[in-house]
């Protein structure tokens, strides 16, 4: 069976390479977006889309496949054709968490490592009544009041959840965790007071730190963000090593011609350049971050390991 | 109707059982509502079993009573009304599905329409050309040019 | 406020705008006609497009798209039993039946009007209501998502028809299909029996189109040179046209368009939740409770109407909070922050005239409607009954393949639809009703999800359930509904006892 499956992937990159290999791209593309859309991810994809297709001379069709944290879209991309007509874009979760979490069909191994495009940090809300003012006195209340607290995440293997317990694990708080759906769901519950603390991305609660109706204390990057001066990254509480961001990445199936995988990272690489695009990242306060091919296979290696450690650590690692 | 009844009623019982079965296996709360709505399941699926076993009981005594007098019962309406139709759509339409990441959405579609519409007895070539043409024209129309919509590859056309 | 709505009249008016309106509504009807292709992904289509021009033109299309597909949907729906967005299916129920009796052209007709109707109510809410609307959305928790969901299972009640059992049976297969998938609270697999297909749960759309569509389409292969369809099946014009339409429905349109914006303010719970309580609603209050679901043009006023109006109040959340409501609404936000407009409480102040151009906009397509509905809908679509039923057949199978298959790009769903489909068509033989299934789907998951976040909040207290005032009323008028239907059986038994005797 296996043999029968890899020779067929042989012969059809046998059969893929010959005719036609200095001409790749010649047909339109297909690129997975395992998450719904018009979630973050989604928008970025989307908007990089716009100039990648420019860049790659052939329309790019986004594909949302959503759903099982990621890992739906991925476990279906994965048995795609490695012909370079079917590419993921991605976030890090679907890739260097759930694994630990779930039953998956790949693992940073197999997948052909293509080229990261940017990352950005989560945050951590309060009320404006809530009696803390910095980061520091954010994390003492907490410590104070063990399974007092409780806060919004997007779900039980969702990055979110695990930067806010790497850092919880840390200071040795327990905060209570309340999986939603996703930072909207989470924003809607922690304004409605339903949640004590808002976990999410920063740009859906920005303008109610404007308006003053949420204060933002703690960032899980290691540097502060400049668009919430109140925030503390991790860096200046003493411990950058906690950091975790949410990072986004192009993929290729396993097997799939570096030459391709090269002609796309290129184009990623010019695509990133447009000023429009780099205007919409720093309004979703996202900052650029390219890591290509075997380098980005690693970073993927160091933080499947990392996160393997505290999941197991949590107890929230399955076998 | 009565069996329709008895083993439909049986079936129910059995998937309420075994969703509590496995219900029970879940983490803590994971497992109340699948334990619940099975046992639920089951418990609607006796009044069921038990009209079931009545009528098929009663309509064995009456038969035994009127076999001699010729006295019909009622049929009840056939399950599958035309089994050679319906299962030809069914086994076209699995075949359909197979072929269709190999040879391509367009081909295979075209021979579908053309294959199902003559097994179901339409005689008439030029009506089934037309409109499979123009059915898969006006598809393609609209998925490959106007949503640019990846569908499966024609053979021909995979690189 | 109202200033600045009015300053944002001619914005909406403008030349570019209209066109843009237009060729939405159109694309909308188109893309919710066909099965599969939805709203959503039209729009994330469209948008790139748009990006060079004035914001309000990307949203006039979005406008247009949106409102139209929510019409376009029923079209597939009433011809041909396919719900062609999954918040058409309570119009299955009815048009279906109306088309096989050869009336097809006045479901279509007042599935038009119906939408048009909850599209303007919906959209005068997002005018004038709007951040009121959205208080009342924040108030809204998990215990009180919790009991929405109970309120729409409890009118099982209502549509389980005659047979007790059956139904609740149908509605517990449902919850368990529901089921299957990775729990999203503690990340268990449940009901997956090791597959990976199974652990992403079912795909609401591709167990519609399976329940609902397969089993007349192998019924209509079974009787192949049987008249399937009644014979002059466009000839029936409503009577008295569209003012006798308006006489006759306009109770309905209200109740349903109340109803469709009450769901609409609450992001997650959709045009489907809003279509089907509608439903229940209208089949409550009918003098005659019995004519729906063969064919009672009330049942598919009451389903276009309340989906409908979910629409526009969607919208109120997003606009207001920056919280989408579904996934159109993401994408209107998306659109937005693309051309440098941040939602959220702000951009009201900020860039009033998008905000209130778009709400223009929501309210003309509405009434455009009337226009294209009527024209594109009756004259193009109808025809395709006309097919000899042995080529409608394969063309129908062929359009539900690609429907099914645009949605995620995977053949195995094609098997999964058929497997729905061929338990549909069992289920409908063996005199199981098919509606509760798909309201235990919709519902089941969702109260029990929120019931589960109700609990992790409050440290497993139950009171929590029955302390807080918006729980209260909707427990209320819960009461309410299960002693009024209580009343009318009771007392239809005695009068059919005084009728025995």
């Amino acid at each position: 069976m296996k043999t029968t499956l890899l020779l067929t992937t042989a012969t059809v990159s046998a059969l893929a390479f010959t005719p036609a290999m200095a001409e790749y791209p010649e047909r339109p593309i297909e690129l997975i977006v395992p998450a719904p859309a018009g979630g973050g991810t989604d928008n970025v994809a989307r908007m990089l889309n716009q100039y990648l297709e420019e860049e790659l001379g052939q329309p790019v069709a986004v594909l949302n496949v959503a759903g099982g944290g990621g890992a739906i879209g991925v476990n279906q991309f994965s048995r795609a054709r490695p012909d370079g007509y079917t590419l993921l874009s991605t976030w890090n979760s679907p890739i260097t968490t759930v694994p630990h979490m779930q039953r998956v069909q790949y693992s940073y191994e197999t997948l052909t490592p293509i080229t990261s495009t940017s990352q950005s940090a989560y945050t951590l809300c309060v009320a404006p009544d809530f009696p803390a003012e910095s980061g520091e006195e954010f994390l003492a209340e907490l410590q104070a009041n063990p399974g007092k607290y409780t806060y919004g995440n997007d779900g039980v293997g969702g990055t979110m959840r695990l930067a806010a317990e790497r850092i919880f694990e840390a200071y040795d708080i327990t905060a209570r965790p309340i999986p939603f759906g996703g930072a909207g769901e989470t924003l809607q519950n922690f304004l409605g007071g339903h949640v004590d603390i808002y976990g999410g991305s920063i740009t859906p609660v920005l303008p109610y730190v404007e308006e003053g109706q949420a204060k933002c204390l703690l960032v899980t990057s290691a540097d502060d963000n400049d668009a919430l001066p109140q925030a503390s990254g991790l860096a200046a509480l003493g411990h950058p090593e906690l950091e975790t961001v949410l990072w986004r990445m192009m993929l290729g199936p396993e097997g799939m011609e570096e030459e391709r995988a090269e002609a796309v990272a290129d184009a990623v690489a010019r695509a990133v350049e447009h000023p429009e695009f780099q205007e919409f990242l720093s309004a979703q306060g996202e900052t650029l971050n390219l890591v290509r091919g075997e380098a980005l296979r690693e970073r993927l290696e160091q933080e499947t390991q990392a996160i393997g450690e505290t999941l197991e650590n949590l107890g929230l690692k399955q076998q | 109707m009565n069996y329709r009844d008895l083993f439909s009623g049986i079936a129910f019982l059995i998937i309420g059982v075994s969703t509590v079965w496995m219900g029970k296996g879940f983490f803590a709360d994971a497992a109340y509502v699948p334990i619940g709505v099975g046992t639920l399941m089951g418990a609607f699926s006796l009044p069921l079993i038990w009209r079931g076993m009545k009528s098929v009981l009663a309509v064995r005594t009456t038969t035994d009573a009127a076999a001699s007098s010729h006295m019909t019962t009622q049929p009840a309406p056939a399950l599958v009304d035309h089994p050679g139709r319906f299962s030809v759509t069914l086994g076209c339409s699995l075949v359909y599905y197979a072929t269709l990441p190999i040879v391509g959405f367009y081909t295979t579609s075209a021979l579908f329409i053309t294959l199902l519409a003559v097994l179901l007895g339409e005689r008439r070539p030029a009506v089934i050309a037309g409109i499979t043409l123009g059915f898969i024209t006006l598809l393609y129309a609209l998925f490959a040019v106007v949503l640019k919509r990846p569908l499966p590859v024609e053979f021909f056309l995979a690189s | 406020m109202f200033e600045s709505l009015l300053n944002a009249l001619p914005v909406a008016l403008q030349f570019g705008s209209l066109i843009s309106l237009f060729v939405g509504t159109l694309i909308g009807i188109l893309i919710g006609a066909l099965p599969g292709l939805n709203p959503v992904m039209a729009i994330a289509l469209m948008l790139p497009l748009t990006y060079g021009f004035d914001p309000i033109i990307a949203l006039g299309l979005v406008a247009g798209i949106y409102n139209g597909s929510m019409y376009g949907g029923a079209i597939p729906a009433i011809l041909l039993n396919i719900p062609g967005t999954p918040a058409a299916i309570a119009t299955t129920f009815d048009g279906y039946p109306m088309t096989r009796k050869g009336e097809g052209g006045l479901a279509l007709k007042t599935a038009c009007w119906s939408s048009a109707i909850g599209g303007i109510v919906s959209a005068l809410a997002l005018m004038t209501l709007a951040p009121m609307l959205a208080k009342v959305t924040l108030a809204f928790g998990p215990a009180e998502y919790f009991w929405v969901a109970v309120f729409g299972l409890v009118s099982i009640a209502v549509l389980v028809g005659k047979d007790v059992s059956k139904g609740m049976l149908s509605a517990l297969l449902g919850v368990i299909i529901g089921l299957v998938g990775i729990d999203t609270i503690s990340g268990e697999e449940r009901f997956t029996f090791d597959s990976l297909y199974l652990s992403g749960g079912f795909e609401l759309l591709i167990v519609l189109i399976g329940l609902y569509a397969v089993p007349p389409v192998l019924e209509m292969a079974e009787k192949r040179n049987e008249s399937y369809f009644d014979s002059d099946s466009f000839r029936a014009k409503p009577s008295g046209g569209s003012l006798g339409l308006l006489r006759r429905h306009w109770r309905t349109w209200s109740r349903s368009s109340l109803i469709g914006v009450a769901v609409g303010i609450l992001p997650g719970a959709g045009g489907n939740l809003a279509a089907l309580l509608s439903y229940n609603e209208a089949k409550r209050k009918a003098p005659d409770p019995e004519s729906f679901g063969s064919g009672n043009p009330v049942g598919v006023a009451a389903a276009e109407s309340g989906n409908s109006a979910d629409n526009a109040a969607a919208m109120i959340p997003s606009l207001t909070l920056g919280i989408p409501g579904n996934l159109v609404a993401a994408l209107v936000l998306g659109a937005l922050m693309i051309h440098g407009l941040q939602p959220g409480p702000q951009l009201f102040t900020r860039s009033p005239d998008v905000v209130f151009g778009f709400m223009w906009q929501m309210l003309l397509t509405a009434m455009l409607l009337l226009l294209l509905g009527g024209m594109v809908a009756t004259r193009l679509f109808a025809q395709v009954l006309r097919m000899p039923s042995a080529l409608l057949v394969p063309t129908t199978l062929v359009l539900m393949a690609v429907g099914v298959y645009t949605v995620n790009g995977n053949v195995t769903d094609l098997y999964v639809m058929l497997a729905f489909g061929l338990a549909g068509y069992l289920l409908n033989r063996l005199g199981f009703p098919l509606a509760p299934v798909v309201l235990g789907v919709l519902l089941g998951p969702m109260a029990e999800q929120n019931f589960r976040l109700t609990m992790l909040i409050a440290q497993n207290d139950w009171t929590v359930l029955f302390s807080r005032p918006i729980s209260l009323g909707i427990i209320a008028l819960l009461a309410v509904v299960l002693l009024s239907q209580l009343w009318k059986a009771l007392r239809q038994r005695r009068q059919s006892q005084y009728q025995g005797s």
